[in-house]
């Protein structure tokens, strides 16, 4: 950790950022956000495998981006969301400077973006076998249970849309289901508009999806959103070859195309 | 007040006749680990294992949509219908915070312009809170002026005694009306003290302290620090059982349609949009301070209490850990 | 039921199917009448959640039709929307929609003949899976119900 806080203290100190966000762990093991500013505050920043919260949806807000040059503690899953932030032009190269901790514990400092593309082909995570295995067993149902299982879980939906303000590809300031003329996506909880939400949602994540489940953590209802992305995912990369979070250049699946794009389904 | 007891192993009998009277009885289930109040088709699919329910009872009164009017377009004119709430339910299991909860949501929506909706769904709602006997550190019920021994808000309010049966207070003529449906299953009692049975809270901060000085420090920059976490979801604000925020939606066609009511949270970034394009809570720290000036300063000054019972489940659901407490301890500290 | 007529709803690109579906008509072909044609200037254009809307109104089966591949009018258009339904068909069937319902093709200017075959074929098939009620009126569900978890899985 100590290392960590000095990469820290330099970059205060040496004023390359005025806002540094990284983890902190209270004395009952919560992990939170952490916003420092002061040099005071470096002490509580924290790292570790138990960081699973994608701190890449900060850098959209705007007090965030009031401070100017930002500094952020990233996991392999938030290096991957900042990638693809950053291939869909969100945000200039000088704004943020993105510090992680590699696999043998050593404090790295990405000094562009070519660096977080390169670091992350080489350390790719691996798909979590527990996920890929409910897709499987959900894939393999039959086409009824299938549907009575997603009714079942997307009916308890609340639209509270923690997993919009959760993902930090879900940044748009107006988003679609707050379109209101006409009212595009159904809006109260009913299972229409659960539904309609949903898969709206995972349409638009195609193939930008990071795969950091923080949709399906954060959820109060415990549904499992992060399958459907996953399941999308899997046939993008199936299909054609692309994966979000993978280049500094924007490459996404549905804005692109092949001439030879094969399917089996239309006549 | 009247006071009996009722055996622990009798319950599961209690809520069969219940639901042979007709009624809907709700009760806490687990979802993975959390609690959530439910039907439930036999008794051991309840669950006594939960310090909390994950959302708050106040569905019952105030559901996540409900239907305002239905209408129809006919050949020369059309018809309208509104719901009939006919369904008596009897709930169990809510903690003593969430009646005081209850309270205020009635007074929010009876008192000066009487909700028609919630009216009848009050009427024919019973609820039973089963006393805490464990706490954890998202509770903060006594900062708030509670307590696990509150009895206010419920219509009964039972307490496990430890010794196989239940003590029962019965707090409102309603609840009356239940335990004298059942005279075989409640026995008489005389008041018990039921404090040692009950989970200690302990108080985390003053809250006269707290209301003294939240006028004071609107314009500060404590509102900035501490909504800097905020991602701007509205689980906060759902799950809250004081929370009362809804927006309309009129879903209709050609051939009719129907006005829904449904949960709306101050934290949307849309939420305060004007028709002009202005939005004067246009970032996330004013969405936040109006938050806890909603809870803590205005409803004060409009229904002469403050608006949270200290039940911690927004600190539990927040996707980024937030907690009130250690706002109000800014506060206090500011 | 033996006099179920399905509704069809056809989400069709102005340049190629709709032109062929014309062609169709003046060339006197019988075809099934069970179709509602929506013209759009191109697949391009038809958004995902039309076809959800489609099913939501009554709908109980889709035709999505276009121009052939590399024979867009507007060049490619017809790229995007394929891409766009191999991801939303996976997507569809994941969660359990019955998309046997939702017949997509490429119908050109020329292919009167192939129009007709493709609506009395979609047709008849439809009419064989029945009314496809399964969506149409989740707009009820749930609504005013006094608990959120209605089924709850024990732990």
């Amino acid at each position: 950790m100590q290392e960590l806080h000095n990469k820290i203290k330099s970059m205060l100190e040496g004023n390359s950022v005025a806002l540094f966000i990284a983890y902190q762990k209270n004395s009952d093991g919560k992990i939170t956000p952490t916003f420092i500013t002061k040099p005071e505050q470096i002490k509580k920043a924290y790292y570790g495998d138990d960081c699973r919260q994608n701190l890449a949806v900060y850098v959209h807000k705007h007090e965030v981006k009031h401070f100017g040059k930002v500094g952020i503690l990233a996991n392999i899953y938030t290096l991957k969301a900042l990638l693809q932030i950053y291939a869909e032009n969100q945000f200039k190269d000088d704004y943020l400077k993105i510090v992680t901790v590699n696999p043998k514990g050593a404090v790295v400092e990405f000094a562009n973006f070519q660096e977080v593309e390169n670091y992350i082909s080489e350390n790719k995570p691996a798909p979590n076998p527990e996920y890929v295995a409910q897709v499987e067993k959900l894939s393999n149902l039959g086409r009824e249970e299938r549907w009575n299982y997603w009714l079942n879980e997307l009916s308890t939906c609340i639209k509270c849309y923690a997993c919009r303000a959760a993902c930090p590809m879900c940044y748009c300031t107006k988003c679609t289901v707050e379109s209101n003329q006409p009212q595009w996506i159904s809006a109260p909880s009913h299972s229409l508009g659960n539904i309609e939400w949903h898969v709206m949602r995972a349409m638009h994540l195609a193939g930008r999806c990071i795969e950091c489940n923080e949709c399906a953590r954060v959820c109060p209802m415990d549904i499992p959103l992060n399958l459907l992305t996953v399941k999308i995912n899997e046939a993008i990369d199936t299909e054609f070859g692309q994966e979000a979070g993978t280049k500094g250049k924007l490459d996404f699946a549905l804005s692109t195309f092949k001439v030879d794009d094969k399917e089996n389904f239309i006549r | 007040m009247n006071y009996k007891t009722l055996k622990t192993d009798k319950l599961p009998e209690l809520f069969d006749k219940i639901k042979k009277a007709g009624k809907t009885v709700l009760a806490p289930r687990k979802k993975g680990n959390k609690a959530f109040f439910s039907t439930f088709d036999s008794f051991d699919q309840i669950t006594f294992d939960y310090v909390q329910s994950a959302l708050s009872p106040k569905s019952v009164l105030f559901p996540r949509v409900e239907e305002l009017l239905t209408y129809k377009n006919l050949d020369d004119s059309y018809s309208i219908k509104e719901p009939e709430l006919k369904d008596e339910v009897v709930v169990f299991g809510m903690r003593p915070c969430d009646g005081i909860a209850l309270d205020y949501l009635s007074d929010f929506f009876l008192k000066e312009n009487p909700d028609k909706l919630l009216q009848d769904r009050k009427n024919n709602t019973t609820f039973i809170s089963l006393a805490c006997k464990k706490f954890d550190n998202d509770c903060f019920c006594t900062s708030v002026g509670s307590s696990p021994a509150e009895t206010k808000g419920s219509d009964l309010c039972f307490t496990d005694m430890g010794n196989g049966s239940y003590y029962v207070e019965i707090v409102t003529d309603k609840g009356k009306k239940l335990v004298d449906a059942f005279p075989d299953l409640f026995a008489d009692s005389k008041e018990m003290n039921k404090v040692e049975q009950l989970a200690k809270v302990p108080v985390r901060f003053d809250l006269k302290n707290i209301t003294t000085k939240i006028p004071t420090v609107f314009e500060t920059n404590i509102w900035l620090d501490q909504s800097l976490a905020c991602i701007g979801c509205g689980a906060c604000a759902y799950v809250c059982p004081t929370c009362s925020c809804f927006d309309i939606q009129d879903e209709c066609n050609p051939k009719g349609g129907t006005r829904l009511r449904c949960w709306d949270a101050c934290a949307f970034g849309q939420f305060t949009i004007h028709a002009s394009g202005h939005n004067p809570r246009e970032v996330q720290s004013n969405r936040w301070r109006n938050r806890v000036q909603h809870k803590f300063n205005y409803s004060v000054e409009n229904l002469n209490t403050i608006s949270c019972v200290g039940c911690g489940r927004c600190i539990r659901v927040c996707p980024a850990g937030m907690s009130i407490i250690e706002h109000l301890i800014s506060v206090e500290e500011a | 039921m033996s006099n179920f007529e399905p509704k069809i709803i056809a989400f069709v690109c102005n340049w190629c199917t709709y032109a062929g579906a014309d062609l169709a008509g003046t060339s006197r072909i019988k075809y099934a009448p069970n179709v509602r044609i929506v013209r759009f200037p191109c697949t391009g254009r038809i958004d995902f959640m039309l076809l959800l809307k489609a099913l939501q109104t009554g709908a109980d089966g889709i035709i999505v039709s276009g121009c052939h591949p590399a024979d867009c009018h507007y060049t490619s258009g017809n790229y995007h929307a394929r891409r766009r339904w191999m991801i939303f068909k996976t997507l569809l069937d994941f969660i359990g929609f019955d998309t046997r319902r939702i017949t997509f093709s490429w119908v050109s200017a020329a292919e009167g003949a192939k129009w007709a075959q493709l609506v009395n074929e979609t047709v008849a098939k439809v009419r064989e899976l029945g009314p496809y009620t399964e969506y149409e009126n989740l707009n009820k569900l749930g609504v005013g119900s006094i608990t959120e978890v209605m089924n709850a899985r024990t732990a």
